[in-house]
């Protein structure tokens, strides 16, 4: 069944989303809890109209939140991590630990609005996690879970030359 | 107990058990029914209908509320809910 969200529910998605989920989880749970309506053909809508609405009102910030994504892009996100020989963590990294990061960088971010691949990472390495500045600015968030006692042999990441096309003539 | 859909207005109908000598015995085809509580979101209380799969499947798609309506005129549900 087809739902319009009206809170953010987690592994779900957010306010204002239209998901589809089973009936049984919507007829029993979402809708008497209140944490949707079913999304019927006037119900989407009322829900466009209103978004329509919201949009110059939100366009600020939008803005912010884009300028909040190119800031990020910019950010190395290192996760330092114990692990054992063959890379494996002792624990796992997960959103919070990102959010933790990102919060000691400046960026107030809720755990929640960052999606890490599968869940959580249990290997040494580099990763992309999702972060959701707002409903229409989603943006990748590379990050690299370190060992912890490697820090300072850590070099620096070369760049790959870009590669040069011939041309046979020039004119 | 009267087996009836409050939905669909569905019930049971009858029929021939038929062997392969082409005996035919009374036989009843009953409905899939099932009692069922379903929220109302506008009155923010539970009611409890007699409902068969094909009326589940029903108030899934069109709303519970709709489906109401829709029983309402046709005459299935008289009860009052």
């Amino acid at each position: 069944m087809e739902i319009i969200l009206l809170k953010d529910v987690e592994n779900l998605g957010f306010k204002d989303d239209i998901v589809e989920v089973k009936n049984g989880y919507a007829r029993n749970y979402l809708i008497p809890q209140g944490y949707a309506v079913m999304a019927t053909p006037s119900a989407k809508k009322q829900l466009e109209e209103k978004l329509r609405q919201q949009a110059h009102k939100e366009k600020h910030l939008i803005d912010e939140a884009k300028k909040m994504a190119e800031k990020l892009q910019a950010l190395s996100v290192r996760i330092f991590a114990k692990a054992g020989k063959a890379g494996k963590l002792f624990g796992s990294v997960n959103n919070a630990n990102i959010a933790e990061f990102l919060k000691e960088a400046g960026f107030d971010i809720d755990r929640k609005y960052i999606i890490v691949p599968g869940g959580n990472v249990k290997r040494l390495g580099k990763y992309v996690a999702k972060v959701r500045l707002h409903r229409e600015v989603v943006v990748d968030l590379p990050f690299e879970v370190v060992k912890l006692e490697e820090v300072q042999k850590e070099e620096p990441v070369k760049e790959q030359p870009e590669e040069e096309v011939q041309s046979e003539s020039e004119e | 107990m009267s087996q009836i859909c409050e939905i669909t207005g569905k019930k049971p109908m009858s029929g021939h058990n038929v062997s392969h000598a082409h005996n035919k015995t009374k036989r009843k085809f009953r409905v899939n029914l099932f009692k069922k509580r379903f929220y109302l979101p506008s009155e923010d209380r539970w009611i409890v209908l007699k409902v068969s799969k094909d009326g589940l499947r029903l108030i899934d798609k069109v709303g519970i509320e709709e489906a109401l309506k829709r029983a309402k005129e046709k005459g299935y549900l008289t009860r009052k809910i």
